[in-house]
């Protein structure tokens, strides 16, 4: 019997779509894997099903009944649990109060002695192996990987029906994905269902009894595990073939456009690297490992110290003006480009020559028709689809609005160009159209800083990445060493480990 | 019809409307009194707009970056204060000098504004407001209490004198008018001053100069305040304490009828003066009617009440 079934499920938000009429089932006492690129709306379905998010359309089925999950507190009453990709441990609790009294003070109203909560929290923590975390240490104490386990911990000790995982996996090192795995395996023994989300195609196969794909925002399929294999699931969750997906790696020029020596912030760590010409420098990592900083150092946004050198000149980037101009012509792309780099409100024509506005002024007033040819011009270069550059950009698809923020660089001359997850919340097809954008940028003389939350994207767009853990860059990989296992275990691998040993 | 107006951008439709509520405003006096919509009485009531219109273009510009200037009462009265003042005591000698020298003194001010905003981060509510209690106080220190002078000639003859029939202050907001469109849509400032009120943080990471933007807008509403304190003082023929008092709501009323957001990078002047001459028709109507004081504020304030809702709606149902 199905235990949770979507049915019709729709969620948009404003105009963005993130999921269109969805249906699926978990039955009682499987594992169920669901897969979708970035904004596929995994995200959005797990938070639907976990009752923290309302769905705009369709209805929810708990065991053939129609629910509606308001909340997360009546999802929990169902017996629906869930572990988010953010951590919901408070930081500054203890583990033993973060596992014990999170869960709710008992109907008594008895109240719980220190010892109590230290024993239970105890008691725990040894029936999930995990004798060696001191149940009074601060969570914020803990290295990331503990924090994710206890997480799990905490929301496959109560006596839950269904066990959600969001990404759960995507902070574990190799061993503690097994323990997840047999703790799975021992749910499923009893009858309880899991549904889990991964990136990781091998944790996927390993441990799901049926796999559903979507892709934005839609339901493509679901497939018993054993009778597919990676191919075919990246070709459903993709649309395309996989081997069609990325540009071929040109050769970069041996000119270096940028060279950073020993570049610290309020904390980033000795930052080197350079950038050559023609060359795409891809930056990995887990999230939040100082990617972002790094990003916003170089292009002025962030106070740091250290030598930046362009083109063999050592320059001081103090703000993004100078990053801008004066020959620097640095360009950044930035994590949010709607509240960061657009101005939704505005004609595509104002963003696109906003930084560049000086070309086009004379004698103090801007020559509209030349401003209006150019960038044209560098719409059309970008390939931004729209029936004319005076629409606003809020009515642009994310694609599009990304080929705007492009264009700008490009009309600013920009050959430097610093990527933050330039193809977040984009639809397949454009993902492809922008790969062979920035590979044609590449091959014109620009240089590429290129960060994605999709690794898969780094490994195949960048001659060289550098991975960086706790705001340092641990290694910087090349050629042939450049795949997704040698990337994921460098992001995550042995030197965490020592980490976390010691730490713990 | 319908098409040709979804087709409009959403300020502009706001914009149209306020041209239309212009008209249906002056039908409406005339109906109720002869003589209403006669072009000397017209003439009048676009004079009478001109003040309010004057003041509040420097409010939209202020508005366009998402701020708000509350100091335009003193700015105003200042102005006025100096101008008579200087003519009095022939400090200068010389009225186009003394002109000069007041507009200086208020766009001062404005940069002082602008310079509190945006170099030290005071939100502009709390700083144009400290701003305006700081001008009353040099204005209270400079006259004791009783502004002194005589008006300039200069003054009187802008406001009273026409050319070709129509008034000459009529003709001069007319090329503020003009010059304040070609700034908004032909220079790198305009563009400065929608971007940085559409989003200061887009802004600042496309190399945007916000301060400059700022602070100009600022300076800007200083000089235009200061302006219309000086044509004020040719109008009601001497200066008196609290004379700009009258123009803080109205400003930013006007703004605001005039189809601008309040939010910032949204709007344009052509409705802000719609917006003024709104405002000016009503009041007169008012009068008119010999309604109270007292009733023509509540009115007033019901009016700027439902051109947010239905300019809210708007937004809402685009959004």
């Amino acid at each position: 019997m199905a235990l949770l079934g979507c049915r019709n499920i729709s969620r948009s938000f404003g105009a963005v779509k993130a999921l269109t009429n969805v249906s699926l089932s978990i039955e009682e006492g499987e594992v169920h894997g669901l897969v979708g690129e970035n904004g596929a709306g995994k995200s959005t379905l797990i938070k639907i099903m976990s009752g923290t998010l309302l769905p705009t359309h369709g209805q929810l089925v708990w065991k053939d009944q129609d629910v509606i999950l308001r909340s997360a507190a009546k999802a929990q009453q169902l017996g629906v649990e869930t572990v988010f990709q953010e951590l919901t441990l408070i930081p500054d609790w203890t583990v033993a109060d973060n596992l014990v009294i999170a869960r709710g003070i008992p109907a008594h109203g008895r109240r719980q002695s220190f010892a109590r909560v230290y024993d239970e929290a105890k008691a725990l923590l040894a029936r999930f192996q995990l004798e060696r975390i001191d149940p009074y240490q601060r969570v914020v104490d803990l290295p990331l990987p503990d924090r994710q386990m206890l997480e799990i911990v905490k929301a496959i000790s109560g006596k839950p029906k269904l066990v959600i995982l969001d990404e759960a996996t995507s902070a574990l090192l190799e061993p503690q994905v097994e323990w997840l795995f047999g703790h799975i395996r021992a749910l499923k023994a009893q009858g309880v269902s899991v549904l889990f989300s991964s990136h990781r195609w091998s944790e996927i196969a390993g441990i799901s009894d049926r796999i559903s794909i979507l892709r934005n925002g839609e339901y493509v399929d679901t497939v018993q595990s054993d009778s597919v294999d990676e191919a075919k699931v990246t070709a459903l969750m993709t649309g395309k073939e996989l081997n069609l997906v990325f540009p071929t790696k040109v050769d970069p020029v041996d000119d270096v456009r940028l060279s950073v020596r020993n570049l610290r912030s309020m904390r980033l760590h000795d930052i080197s690297l350079e950038i050559r010409r023609g060359e795409v420098l891809g930056v990995g990592g887990l999230q939040g490992q100082g990617q972002l900083e790094l990003f916003l150092s170089l292009f002025g946004a962030l106070p740091y110290s250290g030598q930046i050198t362009v083109d063999g000149r050592p320059v001081h980037i103090g703000r993004p003006l100078d990053a801008i101009n004066a020959g620097i012509g640095i360009g950044l792309i930035p994590e949010d480009r709607k509240t960061e780099g657009l101005f939704l409100s505005r004609p595509i024509l104002e963003n696109i020559s906003l930084p560049k506005l000086r070309r086009f002024s004379k004698d103090g007033f801007l020559q509209l028709r030349k401003e209006r040819a150019e960038v044209q011009k560098a719409a059309d270069l970008l390939a931004v689809k729209a029936p004319s550059v005076d629409v606003e950009v809020g009515h642009l698809s994310g694609g599009n609005q990304q080929k705007v923020m492009l264009s700008r660089w490009v009309l600013a001359g920009a050959d430097l160009l610093l990527l933050y997850d330039v193809t977040r919340g984009v639809d397949v097809g454009t993902k492809q159209e922008i790969y062979q954008l920035i590979a044609k940028r590449a091959q014109a003389g620009a240089a590429i800083l290129f960060y994605s939350s999709d690794t898969s994207e780094v490994v195949n767009m960048a001659h060289r990445v550098a991975v960086m853990f706790d705001y340092r860059i641990r290694s910087i990989v090349e050629g042939d060493a450049i795949t997704m296992e040698n990337i994921v275990g460098l992001s995550i691998g042995s030197q965490a480990e020592v980490r976390y040993e010691t730490s713990g | 019809m319908v098409q040709w107006w979804n087709r409009m951008a959403r300020v502009d439709q706001n914009i149209a409307m306020s041209y239309v509520m212009v008209v249906v405003l002056i039908f409406v006096g005339a109906l109720i009194s002869v003589g209403f919509a006669s072009p000397s009485h017209l003439a009048t009531l676009l004079t009478i707009s001109s003040f309010l219109g004057i003041v509040a273009a420097g409010q939209t510009l202020v508005i366009l970056t998402g701020g708000i200037d509350l100091s335009v009462p003193y700015l105003l009265n200042a102005s006025a204060v100096f101008f008579t003042g200087f003519a009095a005591r022939l400090i200068l000698g010389h009225d186009a000098l003394d002109f000069l020298v007041v507009l200086a003194i208020s766009v001062g001010f404005g940069v002082v504004n602008g310079v509190g905003v945006t170099v030290f981060n005071i939100p502009p509510l709390i700083m144009t407001l400290g701003m305006n209690s700081v001008i009353e106080g040099i204005v209270l220190v400079v006259t004791q209490g009783t502004p002194q002078g005589s008006v300039p000639a200069i003054a009187s003859a802008i406001v009273n004198n026409t050319v070709v029939g129509i008034p000459i202050i009529l003709v001069v907001w007319a090329g503020l008018a003009v010059l304040i469109a070609l700034i908004l849509t032909r220079t790198s400032l305009g563009r400065y001053i929608y971007a940085a009120g559409t989003s200061v943080k887009a802004s600042y990471l496309t190399g945007v100069p916000i301060r400059t933007a700022f602070i100009a807008v600022y300076a800007a509403s200083g000089l235009f305040a200061g302006l219309a304190g000086i044509f004020l003082t040719g109008f009601s023929g001497n200066s008196y304490l609290g004379m700009g008092n009258a123009y803080l709501l109205p400003s930013i009323a006007a703004v605001i009828i005039g189809g601008a957001s309040l939010l910032g990078g949204q709007g344009k002047y052509w409705g802000t003066i719609a917006g003024a001459i709104t405002l000016t028709v009503l009041i007169t109507i008012l009068q008119v009617l010999n309604i109270s004081q007292a009733l023509q504020d509540i009115f007033y304030g019901v009016v700027i009440f439902l051109a947010l809702l239905f300019y809210g709606r708007q937004a809402n149902a685009r959004g």
